[in-house]
């Protein structure tokens, strides 16, 4: 059954429909809320109040774009509600221990720990980006939305999310070069 | 170089903002939403109830606004203080006043009186050696100056009427310092 036959269902009040929609589509809602808030808890009480509102407001949906892209669209205004909120602000922080799993490449401990190494700098690099490069960034290698969906829920055009990924990673590697890394390329 | 230095920080980057994103999906989600959609936040109901009590409010202060407002009876109202004011005023400001006045003729008192320059009156006989002297205070209108008042009275006679205000003396007598 596609998104727009379970929406029809759903509007007629058949939750079971959304559910469907729910275990659809939840993954990429949780990971546009976390690009934005990057705290797994305060993403995920975004996230959930995504989908709440989704199915509030499904009788405003008219489906000019796609369900999908529509309810990243709620989800991501969600975070950023939250993201705006002092107390989300502060409770903030940067879960740079995910740049620990960063591979070594088949390196032995030595080059691993300072891939590690690097790896943090990296993550560090992207935390103090503007939050218009960072969020375009981590939604666009996230790996789970095209650039039409990220400009949809930036509400920019596709043209100024690429050179906003460009101008991120350009800022990065500055950063990086000032610690002594240097680009292969 | 080091050959961790000399690789591809395209690739770090990108592999380093997959793994900021790519948490996995907390397995209550889909749950959590779907009772939530069961039955509405405690703070949903709180935030009805708080929107209907203001909206009762609204409609309580717009019917207190709205509400016609009785008809006023003016005329004989401002005549009758009037003659009272000028059978009992000290001040004496008019003193042929006649006992039923017109609207009009009421506005131009009022204004007159309105515009009257005042004088403060001084006590000559409080002058006492130490004793601090409090110069008595009374509003008393200045005579005269009425006919220059003429005009301003005949473009503002659609002004709203207000009624006389009556401005007594009051002496205050001398207060002594204690040392």
């Amino acid at each position: 059954m596609t998104d727009d036959e379970l929406v029809r269902l759903a509007r007629a009040g058949d939750a079971g429909a959304f559910d469907q929609l729910v275990v659809r589509h939840q993954a990429a809602v949780f990971r546009a809320t976390l690009a934005a808030l990057r705290v797994r808890e305060e993403a995920e009480e975004a996230a959930q109040d995504a989908l709440v509102r989704a199915w509030q407001n499904l009788g405003a949906f008219r489906g000019d774009a796609a369900f999908r892209t529509w309810l990243l669209s709620i989800a991501w205004n969600r975070a950023l509600s939250r993201r705006r909120s002092i107390g989300a602000w502060f409770a903030r922080r940067a879960p740079i221990e995910a740049a620990d799993h960063v591979r070594g490449d088949g390196a032995g401990p030595h080059e691993v720990l300072r891939g590690q190494d690097l790896a943090r700098h990296v993550a560090a690099a992207i935390e103090r980006l503007s939050p218009k490069l960072r969020d375009a960034l981590l939604l666009a290698q996230s790996g789970d939305y095209g650039y039409d969906e990220v400009a949809a829920m930036l509400k920019v055009p596709v043209g100024t999310v690429k050179w906003r990924v460009s101008d991120a990673r350009r800022r990065v590697k500055q950063q990086l070069a000032a610690l002594g890394y240097m680009d292969g390329d | 170089m080091d050959p961790l230095d000399s690789r591809d920080l395209d690739g770090v980057i990108d592999d380093v903002a997959r793994r900021m994103t790519g948490a996995d999906v907390p397995r209550d989600l889909r749950s959590a939403v779907a009772s939530r959609l069961a039955s509405p936040a405690p703070w949903t109901i709180g935030w009805r109830t708080g929107v209907a009590a203001a909206a009762v409010a609204a409609l309580v202060v717009v019917a207190v606004v709205m509400r016609p407002a009785p008809e006023p009876q003016r005329s004989q109202t401002v005549a009758d203080t009037g003659g009272a004011r000028a059978a009992t005023s000290p001040v004496g400001a008019v003193p042929d006043a006649p006992q039923s006045l017109t609207s009009s003729e009421m506005q131009a008192g009022a204004i007159r009186r309105a515009s009257r320059p005042v004088a403060r009156q001084t006590i000559d006989d409080a002058e006492v050696a130490g004793i601090v002297d409090i110069s008595p205070v009374a509003i008393v209108p200045l005579e005269g100056d009425d006919e220059d008042d003429e005009d301003t009275v005949l473009t503002l006679s659609h002004v709203v009427e207000i009624a006389p205000i009556d401005v007594e003396p009051v002496r205050i007598n001398g207060l002594e310092l204690v040392e």
